[in-house]
């Protein structure tokens, strides 16, 4: 009874399972077909001549190597900073008394409230009198520091004993010091955490930048793969070459870090 | 608040304050101050490119109660999330519990389901989009496959907002069964056992047992899932044109896009983020209360 049972359940698991990869895998052979094929009636399943063309084609008619690199850049520089100003602030607000603390916490919190479009408004208007448009700093600075972060992290430094902290004042360590070599390696998995879950939401980041940017040369990875596939309509053979060249190396990666990808993002729904 | 009287309590301080500094001033600037500017913009004409700019008290929100199209962003929203959320539920439990009895695999299928949750959202609206193509899409070819009768799918105005419901709902249910499962892993065992000795079924079981302590992952997973899909905006931007056939697609946030940074309205645009945020608030308050129950034992 139970070994039926068992085979019942891996029998649905694996359909759903199929049909879950299905659209990458339909999106990564249509890649490799010919116009004429990828319009054949009825369709087929392997490309019957691969052809890398349509590869060739978008590499040479969109910026994506440049796009990469923006997205790199934007994502690695607010996934830095968020770490480090969460780390700073969490670290204060847990093991710091001073007067303002609990205000100050509540404020941070409380901006968890509002939804990003209240603010893009204002935050264009801002950056069209300063010259931001158009600008790394325009497209990053929305995410420099984020109210999950500082909360992440000082829930996490309030599990520090306050005695190692205390033993490293007395030995004479400046607080800089003290912040740097004896809470930052104590701390260090749920910075990993952090990291990992603020470049993945910032990697896939779309409406923001969609706002900010007007010249093809400074677009995200999101931004260009729409303006691209907006210029080419209906031709899929390229859509899905350009979309396969966005998501296989996001899937590759995590494939590779999957353990910590999942436990970062978990832990992530507390935001929202 | 006491403060501290030696020398050294009062240097700790100063580095506390030097610490939380830069953070707290950056969220007064950037999101706390654009706040209050927002509402102030919200109750102005205010055009980018004619650069007119007057205050008219109410006159946005009169004209936005009044806007056929914005209702319908309104209507189209609700129905997305009435779709969207109920659904990816019930999916994302049953396979949670299906991999919560699957001894083996479930690290595969995890990995599996979460696929969709990593990529980038532009790109699922494309591979969408050509899966839903009317002609030489796969979905229709499948239909005429099976003797089935096609359909249009994203340019049919009563089957549009369903087929973005659908993506959607793809994309978010690996996180969903994720949550899931941590939620049924901190159920002890002893609860399921007790009411089997006591002759439950599995169905008992489920609906006695498991749901009402699984209530908390519940409410939670409703209420973040209800505040993303609110905010819906790149697949409608991606899949349909100026917000689908009979703007039947187009959700609340594609037309503040529209307004505030292709037709330069940032006052009017600024009105319709207020309404998105009552909304919001108003139906996450409902919901939490409507799903939240107090368990007793």
């Amino acid at each position: 009874m139970r070994k039926i049972l068992n085979g019942v359940i891996y029998i649905i698991l694996g359909v759903v399972g199929i049909a879950m990869v299905f659209p990458f895998i339909w999106m990564l052979l249509s890649a490799f077909k010919t116009p004429a094929e990828i319009q054949a009636m009825p369709p087929t399943f392997l490309p019957r001549k691969p052809t890398l063309e349509n590869f060739r084609y978008v590499l040479s008619q969109g910026l994506f190597l440049r796009w990469y690199l923006n997205s790199l850049i934007v994502a690695l520089a607010v996934t830095a900073s968020v770490a480090l100003f969460s780390s700073l602030s969490g670290y204060a607000l847990a093991k710091f008394r001073f007067p303002g603390r609990k205000f100050i916490f509540i404020g941070i919190l409380s901006t968890m409230m509002v939804p990003l479009q209240m603010l893009i408004i204002p935050w264009y208007i801002a950056c069209v009198k300063l010259s931001l448009v158009d600008t790394f700093l325009g497209i990053a600075f929305p995410g420099l520091v984020s109210a999950f972060g500082v909360f992440l992290m000082r829930q996490f430094m309030l599990t520090l004993p306050d005695d190692l902290l205390d033993a490293a004042r007395i030995d004479g360590a400046s607080e800089l010091r003290i912040f740097f070599t004896v809470v930052i390696p104590l701390v260090k998995p749920a910075l990993a955490t952090l990291a990992i879950f603020t470049f993945i939401s910032n990697w896939d980041a779309f409406l923001w930048p969609l706002i900010i940017t007007s010249s093809p040369r400074m677009r995200t990875l999101p931004v260009g793969l729409q303006f691209f596939a907006d210029q080419f309509g209906v031709q899929y053979h390229y859509i899905m070459a350009a979309s396969s060249l966005v998501v296989l190396p996001a899937l590759l990666v995590f494939f590779a870090l999957q353990r910590q990808i999942i436990s970062g993002v978990t832990l992530s729904g507390l935001k929202e | 608040m006491i403060l501290p009287k030696s020398s050294i309590g009062r240097k700790k301080m100063a580095w506390a304050y030097a610490f939380v500094a830069p953070v707290a001033l950056f969220f007064l600037l950037v999101n706390i101050l654009p706040m209050f500017w927002n509402f102030s913009l919200s109750l102005q004409h205010y055009n980018l490119l004619s650069q007119e700019k007057v205050f008219v008290g109410l006159a946005n929100y009169r004209e936005l109660i009044r806007d056929p199209v914005f209702i319908q962003s309104l209507i189209n929203t609700l129905i997305l999330a009435a779709t969207v959320v109920p659904v990816s539920l019930v999916l994302s439990l049953a396979f949670a519990l299906l991999l919560n009895e699957a001894r083996r695999g479930v690290g595969l299928f995890r990995t599996i389901f979460f696929a969709p949750v990593i990529t980038s959202i532009v790109a699922v609206g494309y591979i969408w989009s050509w899966l839903y193509q009317p002609h030489f899409g796969l979905f229709n070819q499948m239909l005429i496959g099976l003797g089935l009768p096609t359909s249009a799918f994203l340019k049919d105005p009563d089957v549009a907002i369903f087929a973005i419901a659908a993506v959607r709902i793809w994309k978010e249910l690996g996180f969903q069964i994720v949550i899931f499962l941590a939620g049924l892993q901190t159920i002890p065992e002893q609860f399921s056992e007790a009411a089997k000795v006591d002759g439950a079924g599995p169905c008992q079981r489920f609906f006695y047992v498991t749901l009402p302590l699984l209530n908390p992952t519940v409410v939670f997973l409703a209420v973040i899932g209800l505040i993303r899909v609110l905010q819906t905006f790149a697949l409608i931007y991606v899949m349909t044109e100026a917000g689908g056939p009979l703007n039947r697609t187009r959700t609340l946030v594609y037309g503040i896009e529209e307004t505030a940074f292709r037709m330069y309205r940032m006052g009017y645009g600024a009105s319709e983020t207020i309404v998105l945020f009552l909304f919001i608030l108003a139906v996450t308050l409902l919901q939490i209360k409507v799903l939240s129950r107090r368990i007793e034992y």
